[in-house]
């Protein structure tokens, strides 16, 4: 069952990969990216509900399973079905990343965004190299070899996802980015020709 | 030992022997008393085995345990809120998990647990879920005795990094650092491994080679 937690708790860290990666594309023009800000949250944050649910879904039938004797294998097929589609949604941002940065590269940053810049890709490759350890380990099964030694659950879990989060603590894009003042100035403006069209 | 074990456990299979020591018979008491039949010898699997032995050190075990369930409690509340109605397998799988954290932190003091079942405060609680006994030849569901140490320091590093990404969520009012606070508060979990390394026991403490 710790095991259910450990699955979901790094979606909440690539989530957040997402949203700065379009926090920053709304600062630095639409130009800086092939899909627009508000995609990135649609696309990213639905493939990792889905595969999250997958996960969810079949540890919980596995778990049962085991709890009560009986083969826990299709519900172990299922998770590692959630947990192959959370490393394609991860690939693919990561494309979408690489295009970013190959975009952005002749524009000048702020040391602040630099710095930001820095911490979402230690992060998004601290959360690749997890997501590629996941599915090596559970594609072998509950009994494998990489899921039975401790060592590669310490340095290719725990500590990954310690780096994940703690690229942000130390260098914390709640103060380091500016927020958008574009897309709350339009939200502002939008929602008052909502109201002012309704009355 | 690990065969006679073995042996046992195919018998309980089949006829579901009961703990006769004093200490089983007094978790049977207690388990009726809160209205399950759980502390029947009825292993699923010989990795699931179920008892309650003792720690070596029953204080320092509760108030470890107090400090890393806390998190885990928290993180369980979280999701099941978040995912309640997703899925029934997921919420039930949450439900035995929100039990296990919950009895986790008195499990082994069994006078609090008879007064909680006195008082009233306990009710139908599987006390089965949180108890594993790891022992020696046979493997436990990790197949390894998770290092306590290692658990103790990854909690604490989620912790603070949690704390810290809380704070700034508060000041800044970034819904990014509640994600990340989240995140790290589920991340707490691998503490929860530790758990099982303070359950060692030796095998002669479950009364089974006869």
């Amino acid at each position: 069952m710790q095991i259910t937690t450990l699955i979901i708790a790094p979606t909440f860290f690539s989530a957040v990969a997402y949203i700065i990666l379009g926090h920053l594309i709304r600062l630095l023009g639409r130009s800086s990216s092939l899909i627009s800000p508000m995609a990135y949250l649609y696309v990213f944050c639905s493939g990792d509900l889905v595969s999250l649910i997958t996960q969810a879904v079949g540890g919980g039938k596995a778990s049962i399973a085991q709890h009560s004797g009986s083969n826990t294998k299709p519900g172990t097929d299922i998770m590692v079905a959630g947990i192959v589609f959370q490393m394609a949604t991860i690939v693919l941002f990561v494309f979408f990343l690489v295009d970013f940065l190959h975009r952005t590269r002749p524009m000048a940053f702020s040391k602040g965004v630099r710095l930001v810049i820095l911490a979402m890709v230690i992060s998004v490759t601290a959360i690749f190299i997890r997501s590629i350890y996941r599915t090596a380990e559970l594609s072998q099964g509950w009994t494998g070899y990489l899921i039975t030694h401790e060592g590669y659950f310490l340095a290719l879990d725990a500590a990954i996802m310690a780096i994940a989060v703690g690229v942000y603590n130390i260098i914390d894009p709640a103060v380091l980015l500016p927020p958008s003042t574009m897309s709350t100035e339009s939200s502002v403006n939008s929602k008052f020709t909502y109201n002012g069209a309704g009355h | 030992m690990v065969a006679a074990y073995q042996r046992t456990l195919q018998a309980a299979e089949r006829t579901e022997i009961e703990f006769t020591t004093d200490r089983c018979s007094m978790i049977q008491q207690l388990t009726r008393a809160i209205g399950l039949q759980c502390m029947r010898l009825r292993a699923p699997t010989p990795k699931a085995l179920c008892c309650a032995p003792l720690p070596p050190n029953p204080q320092i075990y509760l108030s470890v345990t107090c400090l890393y369930k806390l998190p885990t409690y928290l993180t369980c509340i979280t999701l099941l809120t978040i995912f309640r109605l997703t899925t029934t397998s997921f919420s039930q799988l949450s439900l035995v998990f929100l039990y296990r954290s919950y009895i986790g932190i008195q499990q082994y003091d069994i006078d609090s647990l008879f007064k909680m079942v006195n008082n009233g405060t306990l009710h139908g609680a599987d006390v089965r879920t949180g108890c594993y006994a790891i022992i020696p030849g046979v493997q436990n569901n990790y197949g390894y005795v998770p290092s306590l140490a290692a658990g103790i320091v990854f909690c604490t590093i989620f912790a603070i990094s949690m704390a810290g990404h809380f704070v700034q969520g508060v000041r800044k009012i970034r819904w990014t650092s509640f994600l990340l606070a989240i995140g790290a508060l589920g991340s707490c979990v691998t503490g929860e491994r530790s758990h099982s390394s303070l359950m060692r026991i030796e095998a002669n403490s479950l009364h089974f080679q006869s």
